[in-house]
This record gives structure tokens, C-alpha cells and sequence, in this order.
């Protein structure tokens, strides 16, 4: 992915350079000491340096991979990834917003299914349900009554 | 000597009750099993359970995050040997002889011996490492804010040295975790910095959430995206016992592997993976017959299993003595350490001596858990290998929201780790190391606050760093540092160039 590798690099430049600008408006210091923004800058002139090191390495190396740097040649390693690794975000997304409505318990077990099918489509949707529903359980009582934290509940009081 | 003694005591009796016994156990347990099941890294499993021991006194949570550390040394070397599929990095150079022996139908004595080497290293660790750290920690109590900026700019510049890939994106990953480390109040000026006029960022970013996302949610989207492979255990274990040609052939790779790991865990930047792959190196150059090695060299096994155990215990030196994370490892106990109010350094000796002692004694303890836990029970291991990874990776997900919710209660931290999850999932596939980026966001507070308190001090502005001999050697070394890392980045041509 060396076009992409190049965008990349071409990113933490851009970001450099914004974050730099922000810092400076933050305020570096005066007489009473260092400012909110020096420490930011130094961070955003690391980013920046980094970022344009590489840049011009990949520019000085037409594109070609440097030795030992471990990109990965393809963004996707099987037809199928960009379906798996979407609908796993999507699946998280969608729980961690259910979380405040349906507690954690409800939100995992209805959740944990469609992960399931996600990661192994194989699985019958009967068996993904109860190993999610099982699961749920285990991660609940684990947290939630051996360890005492405070889960939010849901309509079904868990 | 006498003060060492009775510390260690005191650390001891205030380990060895049932309760502390448990846990180290427990993490031991935990530790072993994600050592054993290839996809899980220990860094990974560490964060994930990271929120389960915010609830726990600081060294009962210490020595449970230790034992999953170590657990996952030893037990890497079970899937290393056994399927030839290191169960995390630092097993990587075993699979090369120790899956040779397995062929050969020695796998019980590459195991045994994996097992022992870890062992003897692991506990010749923990003996340098009472007498190292307490006369570090005198030490470095002398020290002040610009010799400690100078320390903590010595670690982050060798985590460059020692990282894998790249040293510039390795650069952008230091920069990034000391951007994300200023997210939130300023302590000293109360102004609010890159919040965007949010509440939820007023406090940063939890780093519970940064490093379940980066380690923990990042692992899974990588595993997620090839197809689900079986693995298949074929191999006969046999005697598990090494014969007295195995230990005479062993003794002294253990020997130097303990040595070499426990310099190498050391230095920050440097870790058990490092350590495997210089003393698997180091006695292929020693042997008779080098060709040999890779073929089923005991060796090839006994030396690494020895150095990554070794610098395990000598990593926890830099972070009890001056309260600087070496790796990503010890930057996650010593966020664990900061969770439970207590700051490593060298103070720790002197406020928390039960905590200081209760840490090292709890390391001897585990390591005769883990010897324990590995021999008699590694037919149960293998039987782990066969859990498919489609119920794995689901439950891992769950357990992972909600260990980040419970360390802060907040469901923003959700968010923040799912972000971090794809962040880190994205930089892997161009080679960034994200070990840097989380070294940077634990040390950043402190460096901040050491830069600021240097130049507070000083007359001279940024002159205070060259006027004390300390911090003037600490910053030239990493100028020595940087300067290798140019040189050896040289040695690799650009195309069309002469090799």
C-alpha cells in the first residue's frame, strides 16, 4: 500500500502543522513560566518531523516499501475483511449506544449473536444466541456480582 | 543487606495470605492461558483486566498484572513448540528449534525445559532486582526535575532505538501519545486544551480506554479479518522431565540468557522480545555448529525462554526505582499503580515499602505458580488451543466494554475506546508501532511537569539542562542514541544504491 502509506505520512504533516498552530494559540509562556501550549508544540513538531521524514523517504524510494518497515502489502487481506471489520464497528457502535437505554447485560446479549455471525458466519443463528446469551451472563455476573461494579440496568432491571 | 532482608519479609508477609494468594493465581491462570491461545497478546490481555483490579489494594493488583505478564512468557512457549504458532512475540525464536524437537518426538523436553529455564531466569531476576532497585532508588532520590526530564527523554528516545519498524513513524507514535496525554485541564494553568468545547474531554482521555482500544479492540479487528483457522495439535508430549544431556547442554545458554535478558529488560525501550531474539542470536554465533540450530538445538529453546523471562523482572527495576515504564508492559502497571493512588519512584521505597517489597516478593510467588501451573497441566493447555476463536473474540469484545466502562463509570470511555480500537487496527496496517504511542501518553504528565518545573527553576531558560552534569549526560546519550539510530538506518540502501 505504498499511495496509501504516502497519504498517511502526508496526514501527521497536515496534523503537525495544525496542532503546532493550536499550541501557539494556546500560549507558549512568559515571565511566570511555560505556557499551556509549549508542551503541545513540542509534541506537534515530533508528528511533524516524523511525518515529513517519512514523506520524503517514501518519495525518495519512488513509492517502493523501505527494508524492514512492516507495511502490510494489502489494505485487505481477503475479499471479505472490509464486510467483517465494518459490521464489527458498526455492531460495538450500536451496542455502546444501547448501553445507557438497555444496560450492559441486555445490550451483550443482543449484541453478542450478531458479533458472533459477524466473526463466524457458519454458526446457526440458534447456537449464536445462546453462546451470546451465556456469555452475556458470565461477563455480568463477573463484573456486576462477584466484583460489585455499578452496571447501568435496563428495562428488565439488569 | 540486613534492610533488604527484612523488607523482603515484610513483603512477603504482607503477600502470603490467602487472598493476594489467590489473585496471583488467578493471574497466573489468566496469564498462561492468553500466553497459550495465538492472537491474544499479553499487552492485550494486561489492559483488558486492567479494570478488574481498580477495585483491589495496589499490590494485590500489581501482582496479579505481573502474573498475567509472566503467565503469558511461559505459556507462549506452549503453542511455540506444540503447533509452531508463537502465542506472542516474544516466543517467536522458540517455534525455530522448538518445534524441530516436537518432530522429533522431544516435545516433552522442550516444553520441560522451556519451562525451567523460564523458571531459574525468572528467579535470578527477581534476586538482582531485590538488590538493584532499592540502591537505584537511593540514588535517584537526589535526583531533580531537569535530571528526571532528561531520564524520561532517555526512555522514549530508546523505545525508538528498539522499535521493529520504522524510527520516524515511531517519531509520529511519540508525538501522538503526548498529543493525546495534553487532552483536558492543564493542571498548572487550569486552561483547557483541544477539549472542543466538550465536557467529556475536560478530564482527557481515560487510560484504561486508550489502551483496551489500542491493544484490546485493535487486536480483534486484525484477527477478525482473516478467516477463522483451526488448529490442529498432532504432536505426541512425551517426558517432560529434561535427561541429564538436555541440562548439560542447557545450563549454560540459561545462564547467559538470564543475563542477557535481565540487561536488556533494563534498558527502556528494550523487553522480553528483544531479549529472545539477542540470546537465541547469541548462541547460535556460540555454538559448535550453528547450521544446527533451527533444527532441534535445546539451545535454541532453553536460552531464549530463559532471557525473555529475565527481562521481565528487570523491566519492573526502571519503573519501582525511578518511576519510568520501560515498555508498554510496565507503562500499563504503572498506570495501574496511578489508578490505585500510588506513584512509582523513588519515594516508593520509603512511603509504600509494603507495596515495594509486596511487588518483588509477589514475583517469587508467582513464578513457583506458574512453574506449577505449567508442567502438570500442559495436556489441559493444548485442549485450550481447540476454542474457537468465532466465541472468543465476541466475549473478549464484551469483557472489554465493560472493563472500560467499570474503571470510570462513564460511557464517553466507550466511545474513546472504540476510536482508539480503529485508530490502532489502521496504524498497524502501515507499520506504526503503537507500544511508543502508549509510552509517551503514561510519561507525558510527568515529563510535562518536570519541563516545566526545569525551567521554572532555571535563570537560564533551557541552559539548566547542560549546566547539571546529570541531565547534560542523560540528554548526550540520547544524542548518542539518535545518531545510531541514523546509522543503522543508513546501512539499508535505497534502491538502485550499492549494497
Amino acid at each position: 500500500m505504498p499511495g496509501l502509506d504516502v497519504g498517511v505520512s502526508l496526514f501527521w504533516v497536515l496534523f503537525g502543522l495544525a496542532l503546532g498552530q493550536q499550541s501557539i494559540a494556546l500560549g507558549l509562556g512568559g515571565p511566570g513560566g511555560p505556557g499551556s501550549g509549549m508542551f503541545p508544540l513540542l509534541a506537534a513538531l515530533l508528528i511533524f518531523a516524523g511525518g515529513a521524514g517519512s514523506l520524503v523517504q517514501s518519495l525518495l524510494r519512488h513509492g517502493a516499501p523501505v527494508p524492514g518497515d512492516p507495511v502490510e502489502e494489502r489494505f485487505w487481506p481477503e475479499p471479505r475483511s472490509a464486510m467483517r471489520v465494518g459490521l464489527l464497528i458498526l455492531v460495538m457502535a450500536a451496542m455502546i449506544f444501547a448501553v445507557p437505554y438497555l444496560g450492559f447485560a441486555l445490550s451483550g446479549a443482543i449484541g453478542m449473536p450478531l458479533l458472533l455471525r459477524t466473526i463466524a458466519p457458519h454458526f446457526s443463528w440458534w447456537l449464536a444466541v445462546l453462546v451470546g446469551v451465556i456469555a452475556a451472563a458470565c461477563v455480568h455476573l463477573l463484573f456486576a456480582v462477584l466484583l460489585g461494579t455499578p452496571l447501568p440496568r435496563g428495562p428488565l432491571g439488569f | 543487606m540486613e534492610g533488604i532482608l527484612s523488607g523482603l519479609g515484610g513483603g512477603f508477609a504482607a503477600i502470603l495470605n490467602l487472598s493476594t494468594l489467590y489473585y496471583i493465581f488467578i493471574g497466573s491462570l489468566i496469564g498462561t492461558l492468553i500466553g497459550v491461545l495465538p492472537g491474544i497478546g499479553p499487552l492485550a490481555a494486561l489492559s483488558l483486566l486492567l479494570p478488574t483490579t481498580v477495585a483491589l489494594p495496589p499490590v494485590v493488583s500489581i501482582a496479579m498484572l505481573s502474573a498475567i505478564f509472566y503467565g503469558s512468557m511461559y505459556g507462549g512457549s506452549i503453542t511455540s513448540i506444540l503447533v509452531n504458532i508463537p502465542g506472542e512475540a516474544a516466543s517467536v525464536v522458540t517455534c525455530l528449534d522448538g518445534y524441530a524437537m516436537a518432530r522429533q518426538g522431544r516435545a516433552g523436553a522442550a516444553l520441560g525445559m522451556a519451562a525451567l529455564g523460564s523458571f531459574i531466569a525468572g528467579t535470578f531476576g527477581i534476586v538482582i532486582l531485590c538488590f538493584f532497585s532499592p540502591a537505584l532508588s537511593t540514588f535517584a532520590i537526589r535526583l531533580g526535575p531537569p535530571e528526571y526530564c532528561g531520564l524520561m527523554v532517555l526512555g522514549l528516545v530508546c523505545t525508538i532505538l528498539m522499535i521493529q519498524g520504522s524510527a520516524l513513524k515511531g517519531m509520529v507514535m511519540i508525538g501522538l501519545g503526548a498529543a493525546f496525554a495534553t487532552l483536558g485541564m492543564d493542571a498548572v494553568t487550569g486552561e483547557f486544551r483541544f477539549t472542543f468545547n466538550t465536557i467529556e474531554l475536560t478530564a482527557g482521555v481515560e487510560i484504561v480506554a486508550v489502551v483496551i482500544g489500542l491493544f484490546g479492540v485493535a487486536e480483534i479487528l486484525a484477527n477478525v479479518e482473516q478467516s477463522e483457522a483451526g488448529i490442529a495439535v498432532k504432536m505426541k508430549i512425551g517426558k517432560l522431565w529434561p535427561t541429564r544431556s538436555d541440562w548439560k547442554a542447557s545450563w549454560k545458554p540459561i545462564l547467559r540468557g538470564s543475563g542477557l535478558g535481565f540487561a536488556v529488560g533494563l534498558v527502556p525501550g528494550g523487553g522480553p522480545v528483544t531479549a529472545s531474539f539477542l540470546s537465541y542470536a547469541a548462541e547460535r554465533r556460540m555454538a559448535d555448529d550453528p547450521s544446527s540450530f533451527g533444527k532441534g538445538r535445546i539451545e535454541g529453546v532453553a536460552g531464549p525462554e530463559a532471557a525473555n523471562n529475565a527481562a521481565v523482572s528487570s523491566g519492573m527495576i526502571p519503573l519501582l526505582s525511578l518511576g519510568i515504564p520501560g515498555n508498554a508492559v510496565t507503562a500499563l502497571l504503572m498506570g495501574a499503580l496511578i489508578i490505585n493512588g500510588v506513584q512509582p519512584g523513588p519515594m516508593l521505597i520509603v512511603e509504600h515499602p509494603d507495596i515495594f517489597w509486596g511487588v518483588i516478593a509477589s514475583l517469587y510467588v508467582g513464578n513457583v505458580i506458574l512453574l506449577i501451573l505449567n508442567l502438570p497441566l500442559v495436556g489441559l493447555w493444548v485442549q485450550l488451543l481447540r476454542v474457537p476463536y468465532s466465541i472468543l473474540f465476541p466475549t473478549i469484545v464484551l469483557l472489554a466494554m465493560v472493563g472500560t466502562y467499570s474503571a470510570n463509570r462513564n460511557i464517553f470511555d466507550l466511545w474513546v475506546m472504540l476510536s482508539f480500537g480503529v485508530l490502532g487496527w489502521f496504524l498497524r496496517k502501515f507499520g506504526y508501532e503503537l507500544a511508543p504511542l502508549v509510552l509517551a501518553f503514561v510519561l507525558s504528565p510527568l515529563l510535562e511537569q518536570s519541563l516545566r518545573q526545569s525551567l521554572v527553576m532555571s535563570p537560564d531558560g533551557a541552559m539548566i539542562f547542560l549546566q547539571r552534569p546529570v541531565a547534560a549526560g542523560l540528554l548526550a546519550a540520547c544524542a548518542v542514541i539518535l545518531l545510531l539510530v541514523v546509522v543503522r538506518r543508513r546501512a539499508i540502501p535505497l534502491p538502485g544504491e550499492p549494497t
